[in-house]
């Protein structure tokens, strides 16, 4: 009786664990983040392991800068977390073509991707598939110090159709610079995805169509290195900010050595805590005329080669970019979301007109800028044009020959694929 | 029976114990130094012989590699950008590795004096850079640097001078890192010189000061030459430091502007991790390994030829 009793015992408890084991998955998740950005996570996992019992997801904070190649070194040791955050510039698809990261087709519903904007959505895809899902994006525009070009007697566009010229940029930049305090008319935290607004919106491209040359070397293309080098060779923005940045060109337009500054609206929270002694305020960047384009800054997540549950990591990035908390993060981490229907009453606790200014730039990301941002070999690309756009800056050559090199660099990396 | 006699004698010990009484003196050594052994092995010769091997591949970190020959090596050769990094880390070791020395030499006479007040203090002041996270000081560096809100060139502009463009300039770049490696630096060296100089016989000082000989006399015909262990220690120790420099550089400039500051270490990096060719960075590596370990070879036999000299 006694042995009968601790043999169903026994089964009874082998059962349950087996079943227990069946249910319980556990998930990792590897993000950069701020503070709020993490609380707004934390309080999506809370409200996912809720709704499904016996997952627990493991939120893993690191730092933005060196994310990758922390991501990269995990996966070559195949020990990635299930879920990884990724950005705008290239990420998806050089995780996606090294398999890195799985293909979330079968994860998908038919007609998933349709209330993504074409470019967020475009971003994630390799060969035509969907290796992530996008959360939100950033964009630039032009911060400017309301002290400045009120002393400087200037008056800043109100809608994106009264943009400035390039030219006429040029010149409120240079009015600025001799009529107020400001060291330096302006300048722009760059990186090389950052500079291709101005060549999409010069109507210019870094590749052809079908991405197998570089076209950059043309009239549009010099034009737009002639006319950001200009900003240098003619004084009104800080050597230091150039391409490869001694300094940093947000810290210089808060402590008022810079009157304008070409950037994103994460800044807004630490303009607000940190920029005390001037009023500032954000409208359009100048357009050239020739063609409309904005910066595609943005990120997502995607699901890793590694994960043992990629059914369930797939379900909770979905779950992450559902309409309404897409639109919370947005509104919440002051970012702009990517789903059409995320737009309808969004309203931001603060900044709520800038914010929109914002939204309302990203909406104009060139499709062609967005396909070549999203090529596995685009973090090539960009390495080729931060060496060659910077020694055009510094006064190195020409912007005639910073463009050809760029294209004889890019042809040779594409002449390798 | 003695230990003397088991070793003598060639036959098989009868346990263990005895085996162990035989051989510990030889073995001890060895025991001593495995775990240091152990750790090289695993972080320090493993990845070389595996970065050596992939060096033949084009690699991505994450596919599989595929397998190219020499046409990593056949790419270096023809890379102007690696010449030009290769020549940047020798114009940075250069200007850090004598001057770093010369000024710790320096610092080490003074702080040698028991006189000085203050001893310890400018010790650890002039030592605390050395100690602290290459990126701190870095940043710290850039600060005082920094073009615009830099506070050196804030000090320039308070007694009329003009700024200097100490970052954002290709020519002063270089200079501008070279500066805080040596700030960085110079305490290492200070200390080490500082042992150097204490372990000079006092007597040898006195006996020449009775000779007449002048404190001028005394640095160079005494002091210098009995420190040149030491400074062969450290022309060795400074040459493989500011050839790895690598945290200083990327936080202060990111290898800019241009290419003016972009050392081997730095080049490498973004060969690997921007543009993620990690054959083509490994084969960088292995030919910057070699290259270290000739300069420390010969830096070796002329360190002994100096001794016996």
């Amino acid at each position: 009786m006694k042995h009968n009793f601790l043999f169903t015992l026994l089964i009874t408890l082998l059962i349950s664990s087996a079943v227990h084991a069946q249910d319980n998955i556990e998930l990792s998740i590897a993000t950069w983040g701020n503070t709020t950005e993490m609380e707004l996570f934390n309080s999506m996992i809370a409200e996912f392991e809720a709704m499904h019992p016996g997952v627990t997801i493991d939120l893993i904070e690191r730092p933005a800068q060196g994310f990758k190649d922390q991501v990269i070194t995990e996966l070559a040791a195949s020990a990635a977390p299930d879920i990884i955050r990724a950005g705008f510039a290239g990420d998806f698809a050089s995780y996606a073509s090294a398999g890195g990261t799985i293909d979330l087709s079968p994860y998908l519903e038919d007609g998933y991707g349709d209330d993504f904007f074409p470019a967020d959505w475009t971003i994630v895809q390799y060969e035509g598939k969907p290796y992530g899902i996008p959360l939100v994006t950033d964009t630039h525009a032009l911060f400017y110090n309301v002290d400045y070009i009120t002393e400087a007697g200037i008056s800043v566009p109100q809608s994106m159709e009264e943009c400035w010229s390039w030219e006429e940029f040029s010149e409120q930049s240079r009015i600025a610079m001799e009529n107020s305090d400001a060291d330096y008319g302006h300048a722009a935290l760059w990186n090389p995805k950052r500079w291709m607004l101005f060549l999409y919106g010069n109507g210019g491209s870094l590749l052809n169509a079908d991405h197998t040359e570089a076209t950059i070397n043309n009239e549009a293309g010099i034009q737009t290195i002639a006319w950001t080098q200009s900003w240098y060779n003619d004084g009104l923005t800080p050597l230091s900010t150039s391409m490869k940045a001694s300094e940093r060109a947000e810290e210089l337009f808060i402590n008022g050595s810079i009157a304008f500054l070409i950037s994103g609206s994460w800044h807004l929270p630490a303009f607000r805590e940190n920029m005390l002694s001037y009023d500032w305020d954000v409208t359009y960047l100048p357009c050239s005329g020739n063609g409309q384009d904005a910066d595609l800054g943005g990120n997502g997540f995607a699901v890793t080669k590694d994960s043992d549950h990629p059914e369930m990591a797939a379900e909770f990035i979905k779950f992450m970019a559902t309409t309404d908390n897409m639109r919370t993060f947005a509104e919440q981490a002051f970012f702009n979301p990517v789903r059409e229907s995320a737009l309808e009453g969004l309203e931001y606790p603060e900044f709520n007109e800038q914010m929109l200014l914002f939204a309302e730039v990203a909406a104009t990301v060139n499709q062609e800028h967005a396909a070549v941002q999203g090529l596995p070999i685009f973090p090539q690309l960009a390495a080729i044009m931060e060496d060659e756009l910077d020694l055009a800056f510094v006064g190195e050559f020409s912007a005639e020959k910073a463009a050809q090199n760029i294209a004889d660099r890019i042809n040779a990396v594409l002449a390798d694929q | 029976m003695s230990h003397l006699q088991a070793g003598k004698s060639k036959r098989r010990p009868a346990s263990l114990k005895e085996w162990w009484l035989v051989n510990q003196r030889r073995i001890i050594p060895y025991l001593f130094i495995a775990p240091t052994m152990a750790i090289f092995t695993l972080f320090v010769f493993i990845p070389v012989v595996y970065a050596a091997y992939m060096s033949f591949f084009e690699w991505n970190g994450i596919s599989k590699p595929s397998f190219i020959g020499i046409n990593n090596y056949k790419q270096l050769i023809q890379d102007s950008i690696f010449w030009r990094s290769l020549q940047n880390t020798l114009v940075y070791s250069a200007g850090v590795v004598p001057i770093s020395m010369s000024l710790g030499l320096l610092a080490a006479m003074g702080l040698n004096h028991k006189q000085v007040p203050g001893r310890a203090f400018l010790r650890t002041i002039y030592f605390l850079p050395f100690v602290i996270s290459a990126v701190a000081t870095g940043t710290t560096a850039g600060w005082l640097f920094g073009d615009s809100f830099g506070i050196i060139n804030k000090l320039l502009v308070s007694v009329g001078l003009e700024k200097v463009r100490w970052l954002s300039s290709r020519e002063n770049a270089m200079m501008t890192v070279i500066i805080t490696t040596v700030w960085i630096r110079l305490g290492f060296n200070m200390l080490i010189y500082l042992s150097g100089l204490q372990s000079i016989p006092i007597e040898l000082i006195e006996s020449s000061r009775l000779d007449g000989a002048s404190p001028r006399q005394q640095f160079f015909h005494i002091t210098l030459p009995l420190l040149k262990p030491t400074t062969f220690l450290l022309i060795v120790l400074n040459i493989i430091y500011s050839f790895e420099a690598f945290d200083l550089v990327y936080v202060m400039t990111n290898g800019g502007p241009g290419y003016a500051t972009t050392v081997l270490t730095v080049f490498i990096y973004k060969t690997a991790f921007q543009t993620q060719k990690f054959g083509y960075a490994s084969a960088i590596g292995l030919v910057f390994m070699i290259i270290i370990m000739s300069i420390t070879l010969v830096q070796w036999r002329l360190s002994n030829e100096g001794g016996r000299n």
